[in-house]
């Protein structure tokens, strides 16, 4: 006696559900996501329980409880002004992950709409401005950077800009590299002979398939602009006081930290946490978008 | 391959002259004047100033002033430290600067490449995990939290090393550590990586075949492919270690050219601004073309054309 036969089931997987379950698989990538994920629902939640049951915030100052060492109820300690070191680093790591992300977002979407554009017209256009890309490659960036954030004032919506603006280089040269091959498949052409109109197939057809190198380029820039972005706050240029910024809290604590330790090792930690989970998260998404580059 | 090297060398020129100009009128067309003071200057002294400076003439002109002079080497005068010319204040920090690149590019060489080596030979054991995770902390480390905790632990704690200052040798440990430590990171990983590329290649294989002795065939034959990345790497490098300086010449009060840069930027002292922007430009593309020269030399199928 046979039973009858089953039908198969056979499921199709995506490319995008393997990468996900490669994701899934490494470890590292996993733990990663884990830390970043705490410490972003820390930076945003954090600042505002702990305003509504101690009363803290990020600039009441209270001169009398300067500069304690971390305690029960400081767990962070206090700064010079008596404010609650916890508070100030969890504000501090909401505005880097804001700038982190929003600069990486400018950064990739002008630099995937500008090498789409010169991939897919290509000829002497595409000349022109990759042209345009190799000098301002060239240009010494941190320091132009420094200059227009010396010279047209420190506002946080400048930092962003300056930031994202030198930031779309790579990415714009990455999707440039993929429209010279995507553009000759059929699929284009069968799409260009029913008459799509040329945005369209940019935008509907070619850069949906570059989205995996985006993607991963993303993933890894949004801790470099969060690094760029403390680079700058702990030069005295990015954000301003009272308003704290890691970069700014690091600052501070590098000068007092002979007697204040508390200062300069709860904001670094944080950063460099904050910073070892993107990063570690960009790697494995990288991983599992590309396995061909994986340990690379 | 001189004449390569020539012909490459001029053409560095043109884009040379382009980011001249562009900072150039960054830097100029922006508010703010060097000789703004809370006092006010009387009209008189102003107009003095502007003269001696040159900034009475037309922008164009003082750009055309500034490239002949450039051509000459000269560099101009510093508006914030009237006494002294740009190229004065240049070969007064820059030597402390490159003291201080150089011992942590070979920081960062000695302890990325060997790691990198390490980690691709023994793929997979705790030495390649240990050094690839020892290589992420150190990316996640950035220049301004690792300093600071160098000076905490090694000067103020244990009382080894001094904490800032500059003069002898010991003063050169922390910072070269604090600036080489981020690029040492990368190259373990870009190492490992493309040795990892060879070490099931055909060559390595022959090697081994020929009774070659394995440090041989790592050294030899491997290294040599595997270099090629992170010769690449190590180009704009570099000339980002100048960068870099700015932060670490601020934690350890090094005398370099580091700090110049922000404060000149903030006091529009035009012509030191682009003093160390030209510098800085010059490095970059001399050591691109450095990389360039460098790669037909670690793989002789790259001709130079």
């Amino acid at each position: 006696m046979t039973a009858p036969a089953q039908p198969l089931q056979l499921e199709g997987s995506s490319l995008w559900r393997d990468a996900l379950q490669r994701l899934r698989d490494n470890r590292m990538a996993r733990l990663g996501g884990m830390t970043t994920v705490l410490l972003t629902l820390a930076c945003f939640l954090g600042p505002m329980i702990l305003e509504r049951t101690l009363g803290y915030d990020y600039e009441k100052q209270n001169l009398a409880y300067g500069a304690h060492p971390p305690s029960v109820a400081h767990w962070f300690g206090t700064d010079f002004f008596g404010r609650d070191l916890l508070t100030r680093v969890l504000c501090g790591g909401q505005i880097s992950l804001v700038v982190g992300l929003l600069a990486a977002s400018v950064a990739a979407s002008v630099g995937t709409v500008y090498g789409a554009i010169s991939g897919y017209v290509g000829g002497r256009l595409d000349g022109l401005m990759m042209r345009v890309v190799d000098v301002i490659y060239a240009l010494p960036y941190m320091f132009l950077v420094i200059v227009l954030v010396t010279i047209f004032g420190k506002s946080l919506v400048l930092l962003f800009v300056a930031l994202g603006l030198v930031g779309w280089l790579m990415t714009a040269r990455i999707v440039r590299g993929q429209m010279l091959t995507l553009k000759e498949r059929e699929f284009v052409l069968s799409a260009r002979s029913l008459g799509v109109s040329a945005p369209a197939i940019l935008f509907r057809h070619l850069i949906p398939n570059t989205l995996g190198p985006i993607i991963v380029y993303f993933t890894l820039t949004v801790p470099s602009m969060i690094l760029q972005e403390a680079f700058l706050s702990f030069l005295g240029l990015g954000v301003q006081a009272p308003r704290p910024s890691l970069g700014g809290l690091i600052n501070d604590g590098a000068q007092h930290m002979a007697v204040f330790w508390w200062e300069l090792v709860f904001p670094g930690g944080v950063m460099a946490v904050l910073l070892f989970s993107l990063n570690f998260l960009g790697d494995g998404v990288r991983d599992a978008l590309d396995p061909s580059l994986r340990g690379r | 391959m001189a004449r390569f090297i020539l012909r490459r060398l001029l053409g560095l020129l043109p884009t040379l002259l382009v980011i001249i100009v562009i900072s150039f009128f960054v830097i100029r067309l922006a508010p703010g004047s060097p000789f703004m003071t809370e006092r006010g200057v009387p009209p008189e002294v102003l107009a003095d100033l502007k003269a001696k400076y040159g900034f009475d003439q037309p922008l164009p002109t003082q750009l055309l002033r500034y490239l002949g002079n450039l051509a000459h080497g000269d560099l101009g005068l510093s508006t914030k430290y009237p006494q002294r010319t740009v190229n004065e204040i240049i070969a007064d920090g820059f030597p402390a600067t490159l003291l201080l690149g150089t011992a942590a590019l070979l920081w960062a060489l000695l302890l990325g490449v060997g790691a990198g080596i390490v980690g691709a030979v023994r793929q997979n054991t705790a030495w390649d995990y240990g050094f690839m995770a020892a290589a992420m902390v150190g990316i996640s480390l950035p220049t301004f939290v690792l300093g600071p905790l160098l000076i905490l632990l090694f000067a103020l704690t244990l009382y080894v090393l001094p904490p800032a200052g500059w003069g002898s040798l010991r003063h050169v440990v922390l910072p070269a550590l604090t600036l080489g430590t981020v690029y040492a990171a990368y190259l373990a990983r870009l190492t490992r990586g493309s040795m990892l590329e060879v070490v099931r290649a055909d060559f390595v294989r022959t090697a081994r075949a020929k009774g070659l002795s394995e440090p041989a065939i790592v050294l030899h034959h491997m290294l040599r492919a595997g270099l090629l990345p992170v010769v690449t790497f190590l180009g704009p490098a570099i000339a980002n270690l100048l960068v870099g300086s700015v932060v670490v010449e601020k934690i350890f009060a090094t005398p370099g050219i580091g700090p110049y840069f922000v404060d000149a930027a903030f006091n529009r002292d035009y012509f030191l601004v682009m003093g160390i922007v030209v510098l800085d430009s010059v490095f970059l593309l001399i050591m691109n073309l450095l990389v360039d020269v460098a790669y037909g030399l670690l793989d002789p199928r790259i001709r130079f054309e």
